[in-house]
């Protein structure tokens, strides 16, 4: 898979030779899916890498986004020039329970995985709470499933198409799915997927030899959050960071010593996107950004995402999907791609598969690459791709200009 | 030095001794396969391939470490958390040292948690881990033990799933035969629902729940 995705990289970038890589930063999730330990020295030994320095990174769900941070500190700090960055994951080799039972081994497993707890339980209870504080229903989840599931329709890296054989759904599919865990149904949820994906990072002098039109990563952002949700209410961690955030509290529920992220938010993201922001010279997401690739492991944590990356106020997440802003011709579309939840989610390799797609998006190859030009979003200058592990325990931002 | 003493024990039923040498990564089953393979939805193309069945599994034996404690007092039915003598904070699940900075990981004292508390968000179950899916449909809930700085996990029991709301008072319980496990506490409504959710909602979660009900039923012949 990896050595299919290297391929056509190089079929799309004559001047770009294995041998001018100097360095390769490798990102996969879980060693109990391959069942393989130091996974990363077989892609680097298959493409021909050997003896080039290559690692593994691995941060949960947002490994693919630390390894891309990680590759562009190999670069700027001048240890490499031309790096590689992989990723992959193969989730089909066990049952769908047995896969979260898997990816539930990433929470704490002494207290909450151990009374029955995996990630979309996790993930719904956070839900479930938010909706409680703002006030969005089951169907502006839904709407967000519907826009990224149909999306992916239009991409032919996707992997939801070939699951539902091409039809579109609507919320009422979205409704009457399976229910998983209390607000989410199955049409809510991320896909169990295989894949792979690789991006080249380089340094200016080298970029430009490469390609005549590279995409600069101009600001990088990670931020960490406590490993158990049950922590965040009263964790002393942020106190007083996000004062304007922890303000957004509405009377009617119980107020915890620290109001943001409680387990309604993610705190790691704002770190992250605050940081990416101000290395970028972003002042207004909204207006500066022009897409996005969110980690959508559940419809319901891209709605929590716009609010803490700054697209929105806290608890107005509800807002900016009821308003079509985040579609493919509002203000700041979102998932384009298809997202987690139709594109799909190799974990090691998910934000670099959505790197790959911003990088066709911002420079207009999205017709040439996707053969429909339904989801090229015209003009876009900025982009910022999102990574997200745990329950928002670790996240990555970082903003790519053309 | 005097070598390590085994003070109390249980010894896993004879069932699980064989755990780790049955399955032992030997081919077990295959599949030849024709089927669609490539990158690309639109480019796919009939391809040949092999699956092989591997088992492998593993007993574990595995420490509580320093909070230990917490799951020696659960079997004797005791729920117990840990303070911080420095700022105060109060742990449960507990924590062997501060999480403040300024308390620069002090080290924290067990302390007894009163056996009641506030239900602070759910879930309702309807999928879960292999090894939980025949509890299904169930509700999991973090709870805020009085007095406590971090909230618990566990299951709600004694209330219909579409009764359950956010900020609600609830008790803490024990199972009658403690296994030293977080499972041997349980969450039960300290009084009638609040019913601030409409009976609209609630009957749409009702309905959800439904095809979870039978598809147990049908699976594990409950």
């Amino acid at each position: 898979m990896v050595a299919e995705a290297m391929k056509e990289a190089l079929e799309d970038t004559p001047n770009l030779s294995i041998k001018d890589i100097d360095n390769h930063v490798c990102s996969y999730f879980s060693d109990h899916f391959e069942q393989q330990l130091a996974f990363s020295w077989i892609p680097n030994d298959y493409l021909g890498l050997a003896p080039k320095p290559v690692f593994r990174v691995e941060n949960g769900g947002a490994g693919p986004g630390t390894a891309i941070r990680t590759a562009w500190a190999l670069v700027a700090s001048g240890l490499s020039d031309i790096c590689l960055v992989s990723g992959f994951e193969k989730q089909g080799e066990v049952s769908s329970a047995k896969a979260n039972e898997f990816i539930a081994l990433a929470s704490d497993t002494d207290f909450d995985f151990s009374v029955g707890g995996y990630y979309t339980g996790y993930y719904a209870a956070m839900e479930a709470r938010h909706m409680y504080l703002y006030g969005e229903t089951e169907e502006d989840l839904a709407m967000i499933a519907v826009k990224n599931r149909n999306y992916s329709l239009d991409n032919p890296y996707a992997q939801w198409p070939l699951e539902c054989g091409g039809k579109r759904i609507t919320i009422d599919d979205v409704l009457s799915s399976r229910l998983i865990a209390w607000p989410l149904k199955v049409l809510d949820c991320c896909l169990l997927s295989e894949g792979a994906s690789v991006i080249v990072l380089a340094s200016q002098k080298y970029a430009k030899k490469i390609t005549d039109t590279p995409i600069w990563i101009t600001g990088v952002g990670l931020g960490s959050d406590m490993m158990r949700p049950g922590d965040r209410p009263d964790n002393p961690g942020f106190h007083g960071m996000f004062p304007a955030d922890a303000r957004t509290y509405p009377k009617h529920a119980m107020k915890p010593r620290e109001p943001y992220p409680e387990m309604t938010n993610f705190g790691a993201c704002k770190v992250a996107a605050r940081t990416a922001y101000k290395m970028a010279g972003i002042k207004n997401p909204f207006k500066q950004v022009d897409i996005v690739e969110i980690h959508d492991a559940y419809d319901s944590s891209e709605l929590q995402s716009y609010e803490d990356l700054d697209f929105c106020r806290r608890g107005q997440g509800k807002t900016l999907i009821r308003e079509g802003q985040t579609y493919v011709d509002g203000d700041i579309p979102v998932n384009v791609s298809g997202g987690l939840e139709g594109f799909g989610h190799p974990v090691g390799s998910t934000a670099i598969g959505q790197t790959v797609e911003l990088f066709w998006q911002m420079r207009q190859e999205i017709g040439k690459k996707h053969k429909s030009d339904a989801t090229q979003v015209k003009g876009a200058e900025v982009g910022l791709n999102h990574s997200h592990a745990g329950t928002g325990t670790a996240i990555s931002v970082m903003i790519m200009e053309r | 030095m005097e070598p390590d003493k085994v003070i109390k024990e249980k010894k896993p039923d004879s069932k699980w001794s064989d755990w780790g040498r049955l399955g032992k990564w030997n081919v077990v089953g295959y599949k030849i396969i024709e089927g669609n393979k490539g990158p690309r939805s639109d480019k796919l193309q009939r391809a040949r391939y092999m699956l092989v069945n591997r088992p492998w599994d593993v007993m574990y034996e595995h420490s509580y470490g320093l909070v230990s404690r917490f799951f020696e007092a659960l079997m004797e039915k005791k729920l117990v958390g840990t303070k911080c003598p420095k700022c105060g904070d109060v742990f449960c699940p507990p924590r062997a040292h501060c999480w403040r900075n300024k308390c620069k990981l002090a080290e924290t004292e067990w302390i007894e948690m009163p056996m009641h508390g506030i239900l602070h968000c759910f879930t309702v179950l309807g999928f879960a881990g292999e090894a939980f899916l025949s509890d299904l449909p169930f509700i999991l809930a973090y709870v805020r033990v009085e007095g406590a700085n971090t909230l618990i996990a566990g299951r709600l029991v004694g209330m219909n799933p579409e009764d359950v709301e956010c900020d609600m008072k609830v008790n803490i319980k024990f199972v009658e035969h403690p296994s030293g496990n977080p499972m041997d506490i349980y969450f039960v409504p300290e009084g009638p629902p609040l019913n601030r959710r409409s009976a609209e909602e609630k009957a749409r979660m009702r309905t959800q729940l439904e095809p979870i009900r039978a598809w147990v039923k049908e699976r594990f012949k409950k």
